[in-house]
């Protein structure tokens, strides 16, 4: 049962192995442990991301490594495309995507701990060993999830981020709102799973495999059962797979907060910042958008699936852009802007752009990040004063934290040459491409070119509302200062904000005809690759199956064309966001919206919506149900015992207690056996 | 000129089906009884056919065991009936009624 | 002015219809069932110069040898049993009369038991069906000192 690895890769499963010994620990010793249990974490996180390197070099050296390490349980049930047997394993799936992501989770979780030491530990709050345990769960059930090799584990290990989700947005399980959040965000991500949990069984059944990668995955065996015609279940192979794929979706829009399983993000920010940054930002949140990426060759075989995508995204990228430009809680500015910025990638998915959305998850897991990180920043700045209207002038008292949140929030609006511009840009590219024949497309990428402007209006609002014009309030004229424990993330994730975009200028490249696209190599397995999961058969499968790319001119006029539209858009968003707020005294302008102000302020009633639908919809069916149960079912049993009394008590009555009663049924009986014994025996002849 | 046996055997079960009459309706317990001895005789009366009718004493000897069987039982009998007068202050067999649920 | 006993009819005799039940389902089994005439050729009847009664006797006792009519069982064993349980029967039969007067037990064929019975009081029952009253229960007494003597 052990890995038949070779080299480097025998230490992958330590990837996610040190930070769970890290939750043992810390559970365990935590109380008497410096720093109450930091160092665990810090040392574990800090180890993941070594081997994670070291994966990522042995990739890029042109090897991968897929292997099983443990087979829990195997079934002989024959599947409907006839394969024989299911087994359900624990392996181990390390291939560019997976490389690339085990690097971007654990140096954010390295960061995330070294920053808590500023925000947790310094500013004396309670329960901190507990903290770095389900900080340490949670890396590793992320990391576990990132390398999982097929759906079965993958959905496990969701789920186990799911509870750490939980956990960690009720850490502070005193106060009234922060418990009740946590359980909003385990309920809606848990009805997305709900759906999640059907596909897997449904693709387990279907396929006999739930693995992602090679020959026995549920992939391939898809691929040949629409070539072949197969009919699954009573529907054509395609459609199964659309139905199969749109119920796997169902956890990817709770998990990535997308339309209409938005709603727990925002009240997420309960919890400390430096879980919304690691978890609510980058790391968690993308693990539906990942699980997209990782079974996209499912995706591609069905176009219905993939516009299904790309419109929920586009959409959520609009409707999460308008409700934050009215926020003024600095951290729902920044939860929305997490949700509008998972929409982007979902379309970028969506429409078959694979490079786009990987590449803006892996820019936005930075700038994301070094946001939430700079708002903690900000919040100990301003003594845990979260109102931006309270704030003002702090760019002169804390230049470290200004100038990168500045960089974090170029890279969100899209400014060239940060890092958001170049992921944003080729998003919108492809959706472009793919829409000028689809119209559904076209809609998404209409929506999410919108988008853009609100991007930039809301993101410079946040950033001159906070740092620029006058101290509004005491606070913000005497802040907190702050240690280097906080500038150090900030900076490391402030650089990579700037420079992360270089790799892969693909405007650029097309431009000048220079092979520098360099995250397109990668992904497309021009180093180490797994058969099948690479860009060019993932864009042959959708080219085949899903769409056709048409173009504005040629290719080169339309990327430029839609690179110059939304840099345009992001920029006029800021430019009116610079007239409005970056004034010595920004006066409440939103509020003049009037009627669409207490719309978008009211999150357009999703939350009464939700709550409608549970209590108005659910409870009477729940009551319903339950009465069923009481009455039929229960009945039924009841009645049985009823019966059988009723009838007993009827019955007893034979025996009278007078002898001469006895005597009676004796006779009878014995003239009975005569009649019958003389019938059977010819005695009447 | 003898009787045909089935007469006999007829006869021994109109005996018989008058006694069982008897248990069937008598309340009183010593009229049960004697209806009990009166389906013992009917017994023998059929015994005592069947031994002239195979010329083999056999019969009759076994009638003499049931008589003297029936005089035990009466014994007996006749003791039930006084205790259960001490008890019941009647001998109507329908008014002990506690053999039962 | 007595009554005589009156005879119960009506709803009591409802039961009494299984016996005739009985009794016409037999009869309808015997006159269909072929018996053979009874004569002597057929081994109906007994010899005429044997004297029944010295058979049974022989029979009863066991002595083969002195059997004059041929087939018929010993019933030696069947005697001797008998013979215990009638002594069974007879002695049940006096643990079944015996009666508890006052806590003192009085029964049949004791020896003491006149002047123990004599302590007057109303007895709970007496075995003639009479009524509860002191003349009534001096005259039980004196039916079982009557047993006595017997």
């Amino acid at each position: 049962m052990a890995a038949t690895a070779t080299g480097p890769f025998g230490f992958a499963p330590a990837i996610a192995v040190l930070p769970l010994v890290a939750f043992v620990v810390t559970l365990l010793f935590g109380k008497h442990l410096p720093k109450k249990g930091a160092f665990p974490g810090i040392i574990a996180t800090a180890g993941s991301l070594l081997i994670s390197l070291v994966m990522f070099a042995a990739v890029g050296g042109g090897n991968a490594h897929h292997t099983t390490l443990y087979e829990w349980t195997a079934g002989a049930a024959t599947s409907a495309t006839n394969t024989e047997g299911v087994a359900f394993t624990f392996g181990i799936l390390i291939d560019p995507l997976s490389a690339l992501m085990l690097v971007i989770v654990s140096l954010v979780a390295l960061l995330v701990h070294v920053f808590s030491l500023g925000y947790m530990n310094a500013e004396g709050e309670t329960g901190l060993p507990r903290y770095y345990a389900e900080l340490g769960l949670f890396t590793f059930s992320m990391l576990a999830f990132v390398f999982a090799d097929n759906l079965l584990m993958a959905f496990m290990f969701f789920e186990l981020v799911g509870l750490c989700s939980y956990l960690l947005i009720g850490f502070w399980f005193r106060t009234e709102s922060a418990p009740s959040a946590a359980k909003k965000a385990f309920l809606v991500t848990r009805f997305g799973d709900y759906f999640f949990l059907v596909g897997v069984v449904a693709i387990a059944a279907t396929f006999g495999t739930v693995g992602f990668a090679g020959e026995g995955s549920f992939v391939t065996a898809a691929e040949t059962a629409i070539d072949d015609g197969a009919t699954l279940f009573g529907f054509d192979a395609q459609t199964w797979v659309t139905i199969t794929g749109l119920l796997v979706l169902g956890g990817v829009l709770g998990k990535s907060a997308q339309f209409p399983f938005h709603t727990w993000l925002p009240d997420a920010m309960e919890g400390p910042t430096t879980v919304s940054a690691l978890i609510h930002a980058a790391t968690m949140v993308a693990a539906g958008v990942y699980l997209v990426a990782r079974m996209f060759g499912y995706y591609a075989l069905s176009p219905t699936a993939l516009t299904i995508i790309a419109f929920v995204g586009g959409f959520t990228a609009l409707f999460a852009a308008t409700m934050a430009v009215v926020k003024d809680d600095v951290k729902q500015v920044l939860a929305y802007s997490t949700i509008s910025q998972y929409g982007y990638m979902m379309l970028g998915l969506g429409v078959g752009g694979y490079v786009a959305g990987v590449f803006h998850l892996m820019n936005h897991a930075f700038f994301k990040a070094l946001l939430f990180l700079g708002a903690g920043a900000v919040i100990i700045l301003m003594h845990h004063e979260q109102d931006m209207w309270k704030m003002g002038g702090l760019k002169n008292k804390a230049p470290v934290v200004y100038y990168t949140f500045l960089a974090g929030a170029l890279a969100l609006a899209g400014i060239v040459p940060f890092s958001g511009f170049w992921s944003k840009d080729e998003v919108l590219f492809d959706a472009l491409a793919v829409g000028l024949d689809e119209p559904v497309i076209l809609a998404a990428y209409a929506m999410g070119l919108l988008a853009v402007f609100f991007t930039g209006f809301y993101t410079f609002r946040m950033v001159f509302l906070t740092f620029h014009g006058e101290p509004r309030s005491e606070t913000a004229e005497e802040p907190h200062p702050v240690g280097w424990p906080v500038k150090i993330p900030l900076l490391a994730l402030g650089t990579l904000a700037a420079v992360a975009g270089f790799v892969n200028l693909a405007p650029v490249a097309s431009l000048f005809d220079l092979e520098i696209s360099f995250l397109e190599f990668w992904l497309d397995g021009e180093y180490g690759s797994v058969e099948g999961l690479t860009y060019h058969a993932y864009h042959d499968t959708v080219a085949e199956m899903a769409f056709e790319e048409s173009y504005i001119g040629s290719e080169t006029t339309t990327m430029l064309l839609s690179a110059g539209l939304s840099l345009g858009l992001a920029l006029a968003g800021a430019f009116t966001a610079h007239t409005l707020y970056n004034v010595p005294e920004p006066s409440r302008h939103t509020q003049k919206l009037g009627g669409a102000y207490n719309v978008l302020r009211s999150n357009y009633y999703q939350d009464e919506y939700q709550v409608w639908l549970a209590e108005g919809l659910t409870l009477p069916l729940a009551r319903a149900a339950d009465r069923f149960d009481q009455t039929v079912i229960d009945g039924i049993v009841n009645g049985t015992s009823t019966v059988s009394l009723f009838s007993s008590s009827w019955v007893k009555r034979i025996q009278t207690g007078i002898v001469t009663n006895y005597a009676a049924l004796l006779v009878a009986g014995f003239i009975g056996l005569l009649l019958i014994l003389g019938a059977l025996g010819g005695w009447f002849a | 000129m003898t009787v045909d046996v089935q007469y006999y055997v007829l006869l021994s079960m109109a005996v018989f089906c008058i006694g069982l009459f008897g248990v069937l309706t008598r309340r009183n317990a010593l009229l049960f009884l004697m209806s009990v001895e009166l389906m013992l005789n009917a017994a023998n009366i059929n015994l005592i056919a069947f031994a002239f009718y195979h010329g083999n004493l056999t019969g009759q000897l076994f009638a003499l065991f049931i008589m003297a069987l029936a005089a035990a039982e009466v014994a007996v009998g006749l003791g039930i009936i006084l205790v259960l007068y001490r008890n019941f202050r009647d001998v109507d067999v329908t008014v002990p009624t506690t053999m039962r649920w | 002015m007595t009554t005589g006993p009156k005879l119960r009819l009506g709803k009591t005799l409802v039961p009494g219809l299984l016996a005739v039940g009985l009794f016409g389902v037999m009869a309808l089994i015997t006159l269909n069932t072929a018996f053979e005439p009874m004569t002597t050729a057929a081994g109906a009847g007994f010899p005429d110069d044997i004297s029944i009664t010295a058979e049974l006797g022989y029979a009863l006792f066991g002595f083969d040898e002195l059997q004059q009519i041929g087939g018929t069982e010993p019933f030696l064993a069947a005697v001797l049993l008998v013979a215990v349980a009638l002594d069974a029967a007879l002695d049940a039969s006096l643990v079944l009369a015996k009666r508890e007067d006052e806590g003192e037990p009085v029964s049949a064929l004791a020896s003491a038991g006149e002047e123990a019975s004599t302590t007057g009081g109303p007895t709970p029952a007496v075995t003639d069906g009479g009524t509860d009253d002191s003349s009534a229960g001096t005259t039980g007494q004196s039916a079982d000192a009557g047993g006595d003597g017997r």
